[in-house]
């Protein structure tokens, strides 16, 4: 990136803040640059305010707003029939606007007044199906929009569609026809065709969606280097949110033609402001709960904590969550709270009968870990009861209705210590005994099913090394605050 | 020669058609603008009368008049149809008629000219219009015509009223779209009375008669053996006899007996376009159509009755005499509208 | 608690931002259509095109109306009328199924299964194009003189039209991915099963397409059912222009031809269903007939057969009996052959250049506008040449009255006549350019007509060449517009023909028939040929 703005090193700068104060300064101050307009161009290169697209009498896309800084991958976001897909087009010209503005760099390319035509708006395009034209070769394809001059251009012209077709590792397959590439090597093509002619925006669809997962992920980090590269300022549509959250330095969500949330990978992922994008963006484990203490102390460190089913923890409210509107969250309301699942912390205890009973050679199970070989609490006495023989054991611990009894019944149990390398663990958060239900194996991690003492089911994520197996009785704790979200 | 510099035209303007798109003018055919009123040494004849048989005579009129004819060949009844669609706006200026319906109804659209009384009179009564707004040229006899491996000649009725017989179920060719059907079946309602023809018309209708388009084809099916008996022109007949030979001929002729109503002459004829009542070169092509050369040129090609004094029928065809009526007039179309109406009732046309 | 704000999901646009671009250039701007609206200058042009072939439907309203509606009434409701517009619809009902099922089973055994000399078979498919269907008839009578009534007129119509079918179809087929087929065989269901499971959706829109044209054509031709006598509307058309001289009359059985041929195009248009080009990249190998052999090849050869061989040997016997097979009239048969040739091309051309607006519109565009020209565009089709004939004369002489029996009417009436086919055959083509392509070519700085140009009209160029080439038949083969609207003088083999057959001259007419059946069957054998631009995989 050779440009940043004000605004993109706002931006930037959250990813290192530790405080969501801070962050929501910087989606506050973006915000305002918007509203005033004049900033709005400075800062950012492509601005789209107040977009709607309609289709007769319904609105597929309401009031879009967002500025694109120059030399920045934006991914839209959303499920299938979110209107992305509309805005998209719209920014393209390939469908009118009912309402709102978009410009690139000081130009207006479309009002309510005037919609400048697709091919004038001076944008690449790389449609999901690479959409080659089947007539011409690869090289002709990549030439298309190249002005077809004269005679003494036709060499640098050549070289040029070379040079592209290097650029996206296609060399040597220019007089190819396209029937005869693969999905992957279409999509360079088109990508290279749309990248010719040295486009203001990269306008592309979902373009690893017809791919298989393996060249998808492949070919996106390519692509998004070679983006970067040529230092294109892109929007790129998808409904994967691991292809959005990773190549790109903004991600907008999008729903009911609405754009819910803009912000870096790191923002939308980790303060989603909605349960919605939370769910949409990645996985999440939902749990019950209910404010516990006074809610000035919530609003002034803007975390307070919440009793729920891991006990008490320390969670933020976001967006909306107080459920007065904007007033401090009052002691015992309901809230609904969200988490991470590489958020949870399966405690070290995991090492369970393995870790006494000998390892077998090639089996490392705790070594490596972070929190390897340290136990926790009564974790060598709870790690040595046999996996299976837990399984029938009565927990401890009744079942809370009463934040009072909980805060009591925790109160009750050893406090756990702060270990390195896990993340936040903050006061009150104790860890609870679960039992392992389900794994779901990833190789480079796993999704680990527990069941805790009130039949939650709750999913965490560890890295493979760490594994525990079904049946195992685990610790769980948090790594870091729960978001706190206003019931339904 | 004019016909290779037609195809220049032609090419020419499909030329500059695509070209231009759609709307130059051809620059080729000067002659399609309007009537020419005038005798220039020119006319344009619309022909309902094969090319085959008729152009040999018009070569033969260029030749001694030094007039050039530009014929248009068609079946007179879409020529018919043409003439009344082009009205007072026609190229053509002469209008030669496979039979009396056409020329009727132009008649009475008053599309003809009225021809001068020293043409018409060359045709007697009953074979030209009662108004001389055309002049009949040839008669063609209503005829029966009859499978011969099927039946001899005496087992062929003598009257049409024998077709409405059980015995003839199914066993009839007609073609009641035919000009000259429907002008047979006129004739029987004058003959025989409104009521009498409206009962033979049904009786016919019910007795499963075999419908054909045109004489031709009625003549046809009646030499495939397709069916018995046909209702046709005589002319059709030799017609195709001088194609393949009159031995191979499977299709016979039987003429109804003299009084029938089947027993009629139709004739074909010409008039003169409204347009071109004063052009002279129209006027001397039509009197070359009842001038003796051409009626002989039909008796000896043609095999039809010359309608002047003076000129023999072909051989082997019974007297004309025989065959006339003088009460029909089979041009009057108030008396063919009846007769479509009455066909129209019994659902043959 | 402050909850971050969306940017601006929700906020008015600012009306200072509009105010300033109002006075931007209106240079490079096209103000937007909605999207399921065309932009006005195709809508119009496409109007233009269309109102061509409206003007047969101008004629018979004018010349209906003169007849009063107590008139119109008592024509209407007589047995006869009902009797003979049943007779049209049971004959193009008939006739449309069985073409169907014949040019889809045709088609299916030319793409799918290994035949010997499949290349010569598919050309073979399509040679019932260039015989006219009077010639076909003529033909059949020849042999069995005594065929007459529905089931012979059925049985021939079917032969010559089955091409229409099978032609787009095969091409279909090619395009169409066969690997829905075999998972619709391995969810258990047979062969015909799979095939109307997951092949006929994707054959659905070109079988239909051909179906619309046979269905049009049956119910126009008048050649045939005269010949083989069964009496359909056309029958009672013709019949009242030349017997009773009743034009009025005339134009009300037209104008229920109108309505009968709207009703069809409605339900093509209804059932047309859109063309899914996603699924699947295989495309069908041909496999080895085996026991089908014989099946296939009689299905594929019975239109053949009985739409050209029965015909033409037909004919050939006349010839022998003949008398007239005298010395051939050799330049007044070149002549007829280039006159033929001429009118044909530029007619061809010149329709595909008035169908062409109609076809993109169609293909790309929906809404009751664009129905109501894509109707009238086929209306021509469902009409006897007499009757476009007439009203050609009719407009010719009250508009452009210099240009009347001049070629450019005649061409202009071939226009009406065939535009159909035309737009039938280039929809389809246009449709199936899949509209991402034309987005990229915008994107990449094409205009509209620029990206028409090179990708729309590029890669639909076979559609268009078909659509192309089949006017050129049809207008070969034509007869009654053209003895109603040629030059005074000018003949084409067509109407060489007729004059020739209507005064028992089979011999003579000999030369003219073969010269108008081989001259016919060039563009049927180019037709047959012409496959994808997309380059081949090597």
């Amino acid at each position: 990136m050779t440009f940043i703005t004000d605004q993109n090193r706002n931006a930037v700068s959250t990813r290192t803040s530790e405080g969501p104060a801070e962050r929501r300064a910087a989606s506050v101050a973006r915000d305002a640059a918007v509203q005033a307009g004049a900033a709005a161009p400075a800062a950012d290169w492509v601005t789209i305010d107040g977009l709607q697209v309609s289709y007769g009498e319904t609105a597929v896309l309401e009031g879009v707003s967002f500025g694109i800084p120059r030399g920045s991958v934006v991914a839209v976001l959303g499920p299938s029939g979110c209107g992305k897909t509309t805005l998209l087009r719209a920014v393209a010209g390939l469908l009118p606007a009912t309402a709102g503005t978009i410009r690139v760099g000081e130009r207006v390319v479309s009002s309510p007044a005037l919609q400048v035509a697709p091919e004038k708006r001076g944008m690449g395009w790389v449609p999901q199906d690479a959409s080659l034209f089947p007539h011409l070769t690869v090289g002709e394809n990549i030439g298309f929009g190249m002005p077809r001059g004269r005679r003494a251009d036709r060499d640098s012209r050549a070289a040029r569609i070379e040079q592209l077709a290097d650029l996206v590792g296609l060399d040597g397959l220019v007089g190819r026809s396209p029937a005869q590439l693969s999905g992957g090597q279409a999509q360079r093509v088109s990508l290279a065709r749309a990248l010719a002619a040295r486009p203001d925006l990269m306008l592309l669809d979902e373009p690893f969606a017809a791919l298989d997962p393996l060249l998808r992920a492949a070919l996106r980090v390519e692509v998004a280097a070679l983006l970067r590269d040529q230092n294109s300022t892109s929007l790129l549509v998808t409904h994967d949110q691991e292809e959005a959250l990773s190549l790109a330095d903004y991600v907008a969500v999008m729903r009911d033609g609405r754009l819910l949330q803009w912000g870096t990978p790191v923002e939308v992922y980790e303060q989603p402001v909605s349960r919605w994008v939370a769910g949409f963006v990645g996985d999440t484990v939902e749990l019950d709960g209910r404010w516990v203490g006074t809610g000035t102390d919530i609003a002034a460190a803007a975390t307070g904590r919440v009793d729920c089913a891991l006990g008490i923890v320390p969670a933020r409210a976001l967006a909306g969550a107080t459920p007065t509107g904007g007033t401090v969250p009052e002691h015992g309301t309901p809230v609904r709270l969200m988490l991470r699942p590489e958020w949870l912390h399966l405690s070290p205890a995991i090492t369970r009968v393995i870790a006494r009973g000998g390892l077998s050679a090639g089996q490392a199970p705790v070594g490596g870990a972070p929190v390897g070989g340290t136990p926790v609490g009564d974790g060598p006495v709870e790690s040595a009861i046999p996996a299976m023989s837990t399984m029938s054991t009565t927990e401890p611990g009744t079942p809370r209705s009463e934040p009072v009894t909980v805060a009591a019944d925790a109160a009750t149990r050893p406090r756990a210590r702060q270990l390195p390398g896990l993340g936040v663990a903050p006061a009150g958060a104790e860890p609870v005994t679960a039992i392992v239900t389900a794994i779901a194996y990833a190789g480079h991690d796993a999704l680990v099913t527990v069941e805790l003492a009130d039949g939650t089911l709750i999913r965490a994520r560890v890295a493979a090394p760490d594994l525990p197996q079904r049946g195992d009785r685990v610790r769980v704790s948090i790594r870091r605050p729960a978001l706190a979200y206003p019931l339904d | 020669m004019r016909r290779s510099a037609r195809f220049l035209a032609l090419t020419a303007g499909v030329a500059v058609l695509a070209l231009t798109g759609c709307s130059t003018p051809d620059a080729g055919d000067s002659t399609a603008n309007g009537a020419t009123a005038e005798a220039d040494g020119t006319f344009t004849l619309y022909s309902g009368r094969d090319e085959a048989l008729v152009q040999p005579l018009i070569d033969i009129f260029e030749e001694e008049t030094g007039i050039t004819v530009d014929v248009r060949y068609g079946n007179t009844a879409e020529l018919g149809a043409l003439l009344l669609e082009e009205g007072d706006r026609t190229p053509a200026q002469v209008f030669l008629a496979q039979d009396a319906g056409a020329l009727g109804a132009l008649s009475n659209a008053d599309l003809f000219s009225t021809l001068p009384e020293a043409t018409t009179s060359r045709v007697a009564a009953g074979f030209t219009s009662t108004d001389d707004t055309w002049v009949g040229v040839t008669g063609r006899a209503r005829v029966i015509a009859y499978d011969g491996e099927a039946l001899s000649l005496d087992e062929v009725p003598t009257s049409v009223d024998a077709f409405t017989d059980p015995e003839w179920n199914g066993r009839v060719g007609i073609a009641p779209t035919n000009a000259s059907f429907q002008a047979f079946v006129t004739a029987y309602r004058v003959l025989n009375g409104e009521d009498a023809a409206d009962e033979w018309v049904a009786a016919l209708a019910a007795n499963s008669p075999q419908i054909f388009d045109n004489n031709r084809a009625v003549l046809a099916a009646v030499n495939e053996g397709v069916v018995d008996t046909g209702l046709i022109n005589h002319y059709y007949w030799f017609a195709q006899a001088a194609e393949t030979g009159a031995e191979n001929m499977r299709a016979q002729l039987a003429y109804p007996e003299a009084g029938d109503a089947g027993s009629i002459v139709n004739v074909t004829g010409a008039g003169i376009l409204s347009g071109a009542e004063a052009d002279a070169d129209a006027l001397e092509f039509v009197n070359f159509l009842v001038s003796e050369r051409a009626q002989q040129y039909f008796v000896d090609e043609t095999y039809e009755y010359p309608l002047i004094e003076g000129i023999d029928a072909p051989t082997g065809l019974p007297a004309i005499d025989s065959l006339v009526n003088s009460e029909l007039d089979l041009a009057d179309l108030d008396t063919l509208e009846v007769t479509q109406d009455l066909l129209a009732k019994h659902g043959l046309i | 608690m402050t909850a971050p704000t969306l940017p601006g999901t929700s906020r008015a646009p600012r009306p200072g931002a509009r105010l300033g671009v109002r006075g931007a250039s209106n240079f490079g701007v096209t103000t937007g259509p909605a999207r399921t609206r065309p932009p006005l200058w195709l809508l119009l042009l496409a109007a233009v095109c269309a109102a061509a072939a409206a003007i047969p439907l101008v004629y018979l309203v004018v010349r209906t109306t003169e007849a009063g509606l107590g008139e119109l009434l008592d024509t209407l409701v007589r047995p006869r009328v009902l009797q003979l517009t049943l007779n049209s619809v049971l004959l193009a009902a008939a006739v449309t199924a069985s073409t169907l099922l014949l040019g889809i089973a045709s088609a299916w055994a030319l793409t799918r299964l290994r035949l010997p000399a499949g290349r010569a078979l598919l050309i073979v498919a399509a040679l019932p194009l260039a015989v006219p269907s009077y010639l076909a008839a003529y033909g059949w009578l020849v042999w069995f003189p005594g065929l007459n009534g529905f089931w012979p007129a059925w049985f021939v119509m079917t032969a010559v039209c089955t091409p229409y079918v099978t032609l787009p179809v095969a091409a279909a087929l090619r395009g169409a991915s066969a690997d829905l087929e075999l998972v619709a065989r391995t969810l258990g269901k047979g062969p015909l099963g799979a095939f109307r499971a997951a092949t006929w959706p994707q054959i659905r829109p070109a079988a239909i397409a051909g179906g619309l044209l046979v269905a049009l054509y049956s119910l126009s031709d008048f050649g045939l059912v005269a010949m083989l006598r069964f009496q359909t509307l056309t029958w009672g058309i013709n019949a009242a222009y030349g017997a009773s001289f009743d034009r009025n009359q005339a134009a009300l059985l037209a104008l229920v031809l109108v309505v009968l041929a709207l009703v069809v195009v409605a339900g093509e248009r209804r059932s047309r269903g859109q063309l899914d080009r996603s699924a699947g990249r295989t495309r069908p190998r041909p496999r080895a007939a085996g026991r089908l052999l014989v099946p296939a090849l009689t299905v594929l050869l019975l239109a053949p057969l009985a739409g050209i061989a029965v015909p033409v040997f037909g004919l050939g016997s006349r010839l022998l009996e003949a008398a007239t097979l005298r010395a051939i009239d050799v330049p007044r048969l070149v002549e007829a052959i280039g006159a033929t040739l001429a009118l044909a091309l530029t007619a061809a051309l010149v329709t595909a250049l008035v169908a062409l607006p109609i076809a993109a519109l169609a293909a790309r565009y929906r809404g009751r506008l664009v129905a109501m020209i894509e109707a009238v565009g086929f209306l021509g089709h469902a009409l006897p040449g007499i009757v476009v004939g007439l009203s050609l004369v009719f407009f010719a002489l009250a508009a452009v009255p210099a240009l009347y029996q001049t070629s450019v009417v005649l061409v202009f009436a071939y226009v009406v006549l065939f535009m159909p086919r035309a737009i039938g055959s280039m929809r389809s083509g246009i449709a199936a350019v899949p509209g991402s392509l034309t987005d990229v070519s915008r994107m990449l700085g094409y205009s509209p007509l620029v990206t028409w140009w090179r990708v729309t009209a590029r890669l639909a160029l076979p559609a268009i060449g078909v659509g192309t080439l089949l006017v050129a038949i049809s207008v070969m083969k034509e007869l009654p517009a053209t003895l109603l609207l040629r030059p005074t003088g000018i003949s084409t083999l067509a109407t060489e023909l007729w004059g020739r057959t209507a005064v028992f001259e089979f011999g003579a007419a000999a030369p003219y028939a073969a010269a108008l059946v081989l001259l016919a069957a060039v563009p049927t054998v180019l037709l047959s040929g012409i496959r994808g631009v997309a380059k081949e995989q090597s």
